[in-house]
């Protein structure tokens, strides 16, 4: 069993990454097989081709370019899709506001005093009058009329970019 | 056996901190195993001027499909199975190119010209005896003394297990001690 073990180690002891402990060293010197074994080995690796040089380090920062230009299209995309929820939020949350604006409006007094923007539970939407909110709330599929709005984003939180396409999303 | 190497962090965990954008750690993986990778793409017959585009290649594979890493499995033997995979394309794309010959190696130096002649002759037929293995054998047997690499990674290398890896380094091994005698 000991021959195996040291099998095991010859190419590391042949490189001079192991040693052999007290007990590996006195089985090695007396054991035949195992010097005839490691004579191969070492006879092996110095006959080896010697390694190619290589700039390691011109590899790893190739390496690392790719990574943060797919790793950059991963983040884009996982953005994305947080921008598409964010959208399916407040668009959802306009519907609810549109309703709430209706039920107000369906009021024949308050008809004359409602102006033509009014005040919603979000604030992000009082910028935006009655046809606009209906166009938010035409965006929503049907089955993202059906959902519970989540969290409503913070347009505060949203990039200039982002504004821009929600903007041309609202405006057409 | 006493280790002589340091604590490192672990192949796993520099790869989780990759998985994560942390490019330093990609850096050390490449650092830890582009030489081995180097060398088995060298001796497995990619030409000198390729051999860095390969192992590059090799990294950036390997980055791409992390995901299809099993963590208990060895990430040097899937690196490896990775460049195995370049060379077979290469080889295809080749028609098949045999192992480089003995001649291109650089031996190691020697004042005693007889016993250079010695050395060459032994080396000569040690490279030729490899050559003449069976390819398992071969591949197992190179994996295990040029790259140094466990059965474990040997097994996940060449998609075999590492009891199999064993056994065809012994098969070898047995071959090829007769010839340094
Ligand atoms: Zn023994």
């Amino acid at each position: 069993m000991i021959c195996e073990a040291l099998s095991d180690q010859m190419p590391a002891v042949a490189r001079g990454d192991v040693v052999w402990d007290a007990e590996e060293a006195l089985h090695f010197a007396q054991c035949a097989e195992c010097r005839d074994e490691y004579a191969l080995v070492a006879a092996v690796l110095s006959s080896a081709r010697p390694a190619p040089v290589l700039d390691l380090d011109r590899i790893a920062a190739a390496v690392s370019a790719v990574g943060r230009e797919e790793g950059k299209v991963v983040a884009i995309a996982s953005r994305r899709r947080t921008w598409t929820r964010g959208l399916v939020g407040l668009a959802a949350a306009a519907g609810i506001a549109l309703v709430a604006y209706s039920i107000r409006t369906d009021d024949p007094v308050a008809v004359a005093a409602v102006p033509a923007r009014t005040t919603t539970a979000i604030p992000e939407l009082d910028a935006l009058l009655e046809d606009e909110l209906k166009i938010v709330l035409a965006s929503l599929t049907e089955e993202q009329k059906t959902l519970t709005p989540g969290p409503i984003p913070r347009l505060g939180e949203l990039t200039e970019a982002e504004l821009d396409a929600l903007l041309d999303d609202v405006e057409g | 056996m006493t280790s002589l190497a340091a604590d490192l962090p672990n192949d796993p965990d520099l790869v989780a901190a990759w998985r994560q954008g942390d490019e330093f750690a990609a850096t050390q993986l490449v650092r830890r195993h582009g030489a081995a990778l180097g060398r088995y793409l060298s001796s497995g017959g990619a030409d000198s001027g390729d051999v860095e585009d390969l192992v590059q290649e090799t990294f950036i594979r390997a980055f791409r499909s992390l995901h299809g890493w099993r963590q208990d499995g060895s990430f040097r033997g899937w690196l490896f199975r990775i460049a195995s995979n370049l060379l077979k394309d290469g080889f295809r794309a080749r028609r098949g190119r045999q192992m480089v010959a003995l001649e291109d190696h650089d031996l190691v130096a020697s004042a005693d010209p007889a016993s250079q002649f010695a050395a060459d002759e032994t080396a000569e037929r040690i490279q030729a005896g490899i050559a003449a293995l069976p390819r398992l054998q071969r591949e197992v047997f190179l994996l295990r003394v040029e790259q140094g690499l466990e059965y474990a990674e040997i097994a996940t290398a060449l998609d075999t297990t590492p009891g199999a890896a064993r056994v065809h380094y012994h098969h070898a091994v047995r071959r090829l001690k007769e010839l340094v005698q």
